[in-house]
């Protein structure tokens, strides 16, 4: 099981689950991160902001996916990293925004790519932000 | 791998494992301490980033990219800090 947390940092509940990010591709260097849970996302994209510690090794990246969302469509690098959450890793495709980018407090997002080998549960009233492994879930009495 | 999805096994050594498992520890006792503090961090430096690590702010400036410059010059690690631009300003996520 994998636990995040609710932040109230920005004026609203949302929910968050921290993860380490190894690039093995720049030298396996680790970013940690805040990922906002986010169902609607197709994929895990690091945001302009989370990308810039790392900003100056980017350009040696394979071109990413285009992402599309409220403000447009832009261009992005793509890596593969390890990304670590809790106990749990796994290998993922990784999309980067690039740091040039104006929308810097935008934060990271955990898409469906990863949230789909979890079942989710997001419950403001317990406080409550779990992914659970298919073998967590299958125990949970479900209604 | 070139799509989306997890796959493959894992290539990371124990000892790295162990020092990711500590690393994201210490990040996470770093968004609580941004958590707690925000809103005298904000009445401090509105409209500002500033950056936390080992509990404390160690970075604060209106640019990101000065910010990171700082910690470097610092010595902090900037890929390990919570960051995070501080504004009253109402802004509704639809992300």
């Amino acid at each position: 099981m994998i636990r995040g947390y609710f932040d109230l940092t920005r004026g609203m509940l949302r929910p968050f689950v921290d993860a380490a990010l190894v690039f093995p591709a720049l030298a396996r260097r680790r970013v940690d991160v805040r990922l906002l849970i986010n169902t609607g996302a197709d994929r895990t994209v690091l945001s302009p902001g989370d990308a810039l510690p790392i900003a100056s090794l980017l350009g040696s990246l394979p071109p990413g996916p285009a992402l599309r969302g409220v403000g447009g469509t832009t261009t992005t690098r793509r890596a593969d990293v390890v990304i670590t959450m809790a106990t749990f890793s796994a290998n993922l495709t990784l999309t980067i925004f690039s740091p040039s980018l104006g929308a810097r407090s935008m934060p990271s997002v955990l898409g469906r790519d990863v949230l789909s080998h979890f079942a989710l549960v997001v419950e403001e009233r317990t406080d409550r932000v779990l992914l659970l492994t298919p073998d967590e879930a299958d125990r949970v009495n479900w209604p | 791998m070139t799509g989306g999805g997890l796959g493959g096994a894992v290539s990371i050594s124990q000892e790295e494992m162990a020092e990711i498992q500590a690393g994201l520890e210490h990040f996470h006792r770093d968004v609580m301490y941004l958590q707690e503090h925000y809103e005298e961090l904000l009445d401090r430096y509105p409209e500002h980033w500033v950056a936390v690590y080992d509990q404390s702010v160690v970075g604060v400036d209106t640019d990101p990219e000065r910010l990171i410059e700082q910690l470097r010059a610092r010595g902090v690690p900037p890929e390990h800090t919570v960051r995070e631009y501080l504004t009253r300003e109402e802004v509704i996520w639809i992300i």
